[in-house]
């Protein structure tokens, strides 16, 4: 439950630069969308490395 | 908790700054009295903004220096963003019903705050949940940080995604409001007021008692000078400077916080 909250700003950008791709429009057209994944991803794949070994016991 | 003086002043500040809010600004041309409530709302989100990102800077703090202190401070503070997100949550519909003509829409911005919002209520849940100190404090400090990463995405979503919601751009936000110079002031110190209302608010909702201390003081130390400079003069750094002053001495006046007991909740 708690990790949906998480989700919902990837599904959205994720879900819009597809329908773009999709509807046939250059990738240029999607690359504002694309850029916000991949910050997302860098930032929250940096974080959760660094923020895991804290959630295990000691 | 006992109103310190500066808690004294925040109230006045905001009764002020409020009466001059409503009365004294000039009624904006297309919505009429409703984007009176730009005053309540847009402060309350930068509050809400900052009162996470606190939590996520105390919260990496707190992992590194394992200081208790620093947990009490993320706490108090997720408490108080979600305070105001809640404010925002209700104030924008309130605003949307006369000029989007609806309550509530799935637009991109009010979604992600919306779920910003039960990350936080996640959080205070999550708090309850664990009896151990150590651990809850660890738990939280990283659902914490994760929490506070997502709100500059949300805050970027004004400007990628095509949405109903005005941008948040200050400068634009101002230009909206009034061409008055004047209704830029009081703007300024409305959003300084929330500060102050928001540390005054942790003082008085009992949620987490124990927690109050730690952030009653800091936040009126933050934002009653801009309220005051938004009065009196039209300086740009006074506000900063005041602030950093009273800052340092209600750090260096206040009592150390009680103990907490460990796993009382």
């Amino acid at each position: 439950m708690l990790s949906l909250p998480f989700f919902v700003p990837i599904v959205i950008p994720a879900a819009q630069a597809t329908a773009k791709l999709l509807s046939g429009r250059p990738v240029v057209d999607a690359l504002a969308w694309l850029k916000l994944l991949l910050a997302f991803d860098l930032v929250f794949v940096f974080a959760c490395m660094l923020a895991y070994p804290f959630t295990l016991e000691e | 908790m006992k109103p310190t003086p500066l808690t004294i002043a925040a109230g006045v500040g905001v009764v002020v700054t409020y009466i001059r809010a409503i009365f004294f600004t000039p009624t904006e041309a297309l919505q009429g009295p409703a984007q009176k409530i730009f005053y309540v709302h847009a402060p309350a989100a930068w509050v809400a903004f900052l009162a996470f990102g606190l939590v996520g800077l105390a919260s990496v703090l707190y992992l590194w220096l394992r200081e208790e202190r620093l947990d009490r401070i993320a706490e108090s503070s997720a408490e108080v963003g979600l305070m105001f997100t809640t404010v925002v949550l209700i104030t924008g519909p309130l605003w949307g019903k006369p000029i989007w003509g609806t309550y509530w829409t799935w637009d991109a911005r009010l979604t992600l705050t919306l779920f910003l919002w039960f990350i936080f209520v996640a959080y205070i849940v999550l708090r309850g949940a664990i009896d151990e100190r150590d651990m809850r404090a660890r738990y939280c400090a990283v659902l914490g940080i994760l929490g506070a990463l997502l709100v500059p995405f949300i805050h970027l979503s004004v400007y990628l995604f095509r949405t109903l919601h005005p941008k948040a751009n200050p400068d634009e936000a101002r230009c909206a409001i009034a061409s008055d110079g004047d209704a830029d002031d009081v703007f300024a110190g409305v959003c300084g007021v929330h500060s102050l209302v928001r540390g005054t608010l942790t003082g008085a909702i009992p949620l987490r008692s124990r927690s109050r201390r730690t952030f009653g003081g800091v936040a009126p130390c933050l934002i009653t000078p801009s309220t005051i400079t938004s009065l009196t003069s039209r300086s740009r750094h006074l506000p900063w400077i005041l602030r950093v002053a009273l800052l340092a001495m209600e750090t260096c006046s206040r009592e150390e916080p009680h103990t907490l007991v460990a796993g009382a909740f």
